[in-house]
């Protein structure tokens, strides 16, 4: 584990003067297209060592590392090695152009051990290696994917599919060329108990394998990516601008407000859009309003997998009057479908606040006897206290951001560290707990409740001082190609941090999604510290508030023979009712036995 | 184990009732017990403000597992008897409770008997966990017979405290002498004992860690289904009855003659259960070795009880 360094107060101009004092003439180029932004191109052999001034020299936190193929434009592929500085509101992206025959990195895994993941998905969709990553399995695509098709490259069709000839364009089908997923020896005297990929308490499918001793766990492998929809291929490649905002929405079936909006941000902020105020407004209360039924959805889930159903019930009952709310303000329980490239669609007139302020009143008083409850709980406090222990550095290391970093005592909040939307109009505190624990996670996460349920009050008094209408900035023909865009939400399970880069067709050439999850679910199996017991691992999981479909966003999947075809629920449920009947006429057939 | 003479004796005074009560008691029991699983998830479901299912839930429940396929995971013969076992044991056991003066099965040393059956109940369900290759199933059994050995010596101490006082290993005996002396401090904390750790013989929360389903999915059982399951399910029903009855009768006796007996002892197995699942309700669950130290100072109460028994009190 690296030390933590104090974080550096450090703008774009000490940044870029540190680093090129560092590499000594291997920094090629430097870009600042807007305060806050810092795009330093560097040689590729210096990749890791400029990683290594940023990370660990200067004290920048890791976000995200982003492949792209630019062999249309004659640039080959680039790597993009996101990292931020959250005491000067400054985003530093480290740009590593690459040979466009055989793209070839220094792995920066070594020095930013939550870059693992991001590095071979670059491996795995762009066919990126990065030499000297410590553990090179595979890792996101299905075992029979030829292995040497990779599906983001701008010469595979968005439709791909395997040993479909028609389809393939240049890309032949390799049926021997498959890739297994190569599962983690246990230790010697251990058992392996798996948990998923469909388990009760986890609710969308991940497959943890523990490496047991009794009740006692040893060690753990994970692996996850079941569900991939294609969606970076499907906007990169098919959707136009205010399409993808649509498809942003899907992403996560809990937030997907947070996604619209680093979306939205990203796209704003290379095409240079002015945003409305009322429409940051509506922006910052959509997001919070997400917030809080995302907690508390949370909250009944943790006490679920813990056994106390009772908080369950209740902070769903508690949840209901938040989604009749989003119904009543935006026309949905979920999906608000609120954001659009350059503000929203939806306005909050005046004789909706009284709504809004009434069900805030009714959770914050109901959260506080829910409060109450959880700390009167002795079984409780003493069922999640010293469970899971991450440490702060760990935290740093593996990049964790939201609760997960805050329950460690890491004060970082994108809402007040890189202000978006209309936080800078807001105050709020930013909730941390010293437990490094699955209790303090819990207790950021209820705190927040109160935090969300200020900001909201707040943006419902800006809506009333601002002028109504007014809610969409002015959106020229064609935005301009080739530029390129940061945004950031800081969602329920930790900051959301979108990568736009604009493209010819009036849509994105590469939109890069990462989750708070992606580096949430990394960090994990270190959170399975010696003398962890089975019944501690499902709440260990749950307490990161894993979001699988977030973190599964991309990849096309069409097996050989697989058909594309839309289903509407009618056709589903007939499907099934089919199936169904077909299984019965054969147990009739086979006389009723088993 | 019981001297052959003793049941004989006491089947000999009281026969026809004995015999009633062999034919008819098990049918009782299995008949009422899966009301306490309607009863205990109304409970439950009016604490977190829900409908909850209708009180005949668990009858429907049985009927239901009862109708289907038997799908067998690579189960032995263990797991083939080892439900009808631990049914069996329990329903055994249950036969010998006393209901006010009356117990026709009764016999000498019936308290020890009580006992072991209610262990041999646990044990086959453990056995039967572990005879699929389940490691989950593994886990659960292993939990199973964990819990058993810190429950065993917590009811075998109360057990002895009441026999001691009323110089009777006979629960009947124990029960009539209680009712007319009074529990006394010994007592007291004998039932006070008793009825926090029999929390894990009826298999509620905190204590059902054996099937602790966000932990093991089904826990001991997760291997079985179709009709053996819908017999697992019924040995818990059963189980909760039976130990609801032991504290009603044994440890807040009422000496009444029969028909009252019967109704009030009704009424106190269902207000012990009512209490036990909202108790429950309102508890999350515990870890394994949080279940063990919470039996630590139990076992220790036990130990008081016992000294007091000893001096008298």
């Amino acid at each position: 584990m690296t030390a933590t360094p104090a974080p550096a107060a450090l703008d774009a101009d000490a940044v870029t003067a540190r680093v090129r004092a560092a590499l000594d003439g291997a920094l090629r180029d430097v870009v600042a297209p807007v305060p806050g932004r810092l795009y330093l191109t560097v040689e590729r052999a210096a990749a890791r060592a400029a990683a290594r001034v940023l990370f660990e020299d200067l004290g920048a936190r890791y976000l995200i590392s982003v492949g792209a193929d630019r062999r249309r434009e004659g640039a080959g592929f680039e790597v993009l090695h996101c990292f931020a500085f959250d005491r000067t509101a400054t985003r530093c992206v480290l740009r590593v152009p690459l040979d466009g025959e055989r793209p070839v990195t220094p792995s920066i895994t070594p020095v930013v051990a939550g870059a693992s993941w991001a590095e071979l998905e670059m491996r795995d969709l762009l066919g990126i290696e990065s030499e000297g990553h410590p553990d090179p399995r595979p890792l996101m695509l299905p075992d029979d994917f030829p292995a040497d098709v990779f599906p983001l490259r701008k010469d595979v069709p968005y439709d791909f599919k395997v040993g479909s000839p028609a389809a393939d364009g240049d890309a032949p089908p390799s049926p021997d060329g498959r890739r297994p997923f190569l599962y983690r020896e246990p230790p010697a005297g251990s058992t392996v108990v798996q948990l998923g990929p469909f388990f009760p308490v986890l609710e969308e499918p991940s497959q943890w394998r523990l490496f047991v001793d009794g009740e006692a766990v040893v060690g753990a492998d994970y692996r996850g990516f079941y569900c991939h929809r294609a969606i970076e291929k499907l906007a990169d490649s098919q959707l136009n601008y205010n399409q993808v905002v649509s498809l942003a929405e899907r992403i996560c079936g809990i937030c997907g407000c947070v996604h619209t909006a680093s979306y939205c941000q990203a796209v704003e902020e290379a095409t240079g859009l002015v945003v409305p105020l009322r429409a940051r407004v509506i922006r910052t209360l959509s997001l919070e309003l997400e917030r809080l039924q995302s907690h508390l959805l949370w909250l009944g889930l943790a006490c679920h997998i813990v056994g106390f159903d009772f908080v369950f019930m209740h902070a769903w009952r508690l949840r209901e009057p938040l989604l009749r709310l989003a119904e009543n303000v935006f026309g949905a329980r979920k999906h608000f479908g609120v954001n659009l490239v350059g503000g929203v669609r939806i306005d909050i007139p005046r004789d909706k606040h009284a709504g809004v302020l009434a069900a805030m009143a009714e959770v914050e008083r109901e959260t506080q006897l829910l409060v109450k409850a959880i700390q009167d709980d002795g079984a409780l406090v003493a069922r999640l206290k010293g469970v899971g222990v991450f440490t702060p550095e760990e935290a740093r290391a593996m990049g964790a951001v939201g609760p997960t970093a805050r329950g460690s005592g890491i004060a970082i909040d994108a809402r007040r560290d890189h202000p978006y939307a209309a936080y800078d109009l807001v105050e709020f505190d930013v909730v941390t707990h010293d437990g490094c624990d699955v209790l303090g996670r819990t207790l950021v996460r209820v705190l927040e409740i109160f935090e969300s349920v200020k900001i909201m009050r707040r943006c419902v008094a800006l809506l009333d001082e601002l002028p109504e209408g007014d809610l969409l900035a002015e959106l020229p023909e064609a935005l301009p190609a080739g530029r390129e865009g940061l945004g950031a939400v800081e969602a329920p399970r930790g900051e959301v941090f979108h990568y736009v880069r604009t493209g010819e067709r009036n849509g994105p050439d590469r939109w890069r999604v990462r989750a708070p999850s992606y580096q949430n679910i990394q960090a994990v199996p270190l959170m399975f510290k010696p003398g962890t017991q089975v019944a501690d691992v499902p709440i260990t999981i749950g307490s990161v508030d894993p979001c699988f479909s977030c973190t599964e966003r991309l990849e096309i999947v069409d097996r050989a023979g697989g058909g594309r075809r839309v289903l509407r629920q009618a056709e589903l449920e007939e499907l099934s009712r089919a199936d169904m009947r077909r299984r019965r006429a054969e147990w009739a057939r086979a006389g009723g036995q088993a | 184990m019981t001297p052959p003479v003793a049941v004989v004796a006491v089947a000999a005074a009281a026969w026809p009732g004995a015999v009633v009560w062999a034919l008819l008691g098990p049918l009782v029991l299995l008949a009422v017990s899966p009301l306490l699983d309607g009863v205990g998830r109304q409970v439950r479901a009016r604490l977190e403000t829900r409908a909850g299912p209708p009180l005949m839930q668990g009858y429907v429940d049985l009927a239901k597992l009862a109708g289907k396929r038997e799908v067998s995971a690579g189960t032995g013969r263990l797991a083939d008897t080892m439900p009808y076992v631990a049914l069996a044991a329990v329903v055994t056991a249950g036969l010998l409770l006393p209901v006010g003066k009356l117990a026709p099965l009764g016999f000498a040393g019936d308290g020890v008997v009580f006992l072991y059956l209610l262990a041999l109940s646990s044990v086959a369900l453990a056995l039967a966990g572990s005879a699929s290759a389940s490691p989950f199933a593994f886990l659960g059994a292993s939990r199973e017979m964990m819990l058993l050995f810190f429950v065993e010596p917590v009811v075998a101490c109360a057990l002895f405290v009441v026999g001691l006082k009323a110089g009777s290993f006979r629960l009947l005996d124990a029960a009539v002498w209680h009712g007319l002396h009074g529990p006394g401090i010994s007592g007291a904390l004998a039932g006070v004992g008793l009825l926090l750790a029999l929390l894990g013989y009826m298999g509620r929360l905190p204590f059902d860690l054996p099937e602790a389903e966000q932990e093991l999915m089904g826990g001991a059982t997760i291997e079985f289904g179709g009709r053996r399951l819908a017999l697992l399910r019924w040995t818990l029903f059963v189980r909760w009855l039976v130990v609801a009855w032991l504290v009603a009768e044994v440890f807040v006796p009422t000496p009444l003659p029969a028909v009252p007996a019967v109704v009030l002892a009704a009424l106190k197995i269902l207000a012990i259960f009512v209490v036990a699942a909202a108790a429950s309700a309102l508890v999350a669950r515990l870890r394994i070795d949080y279940a063990r130290a919470f039996l630590t100072p139990v076992g220790l109460l036990m130990v008081f009880a016992v000294v007091f028994a000893l001096i008298g009190a």
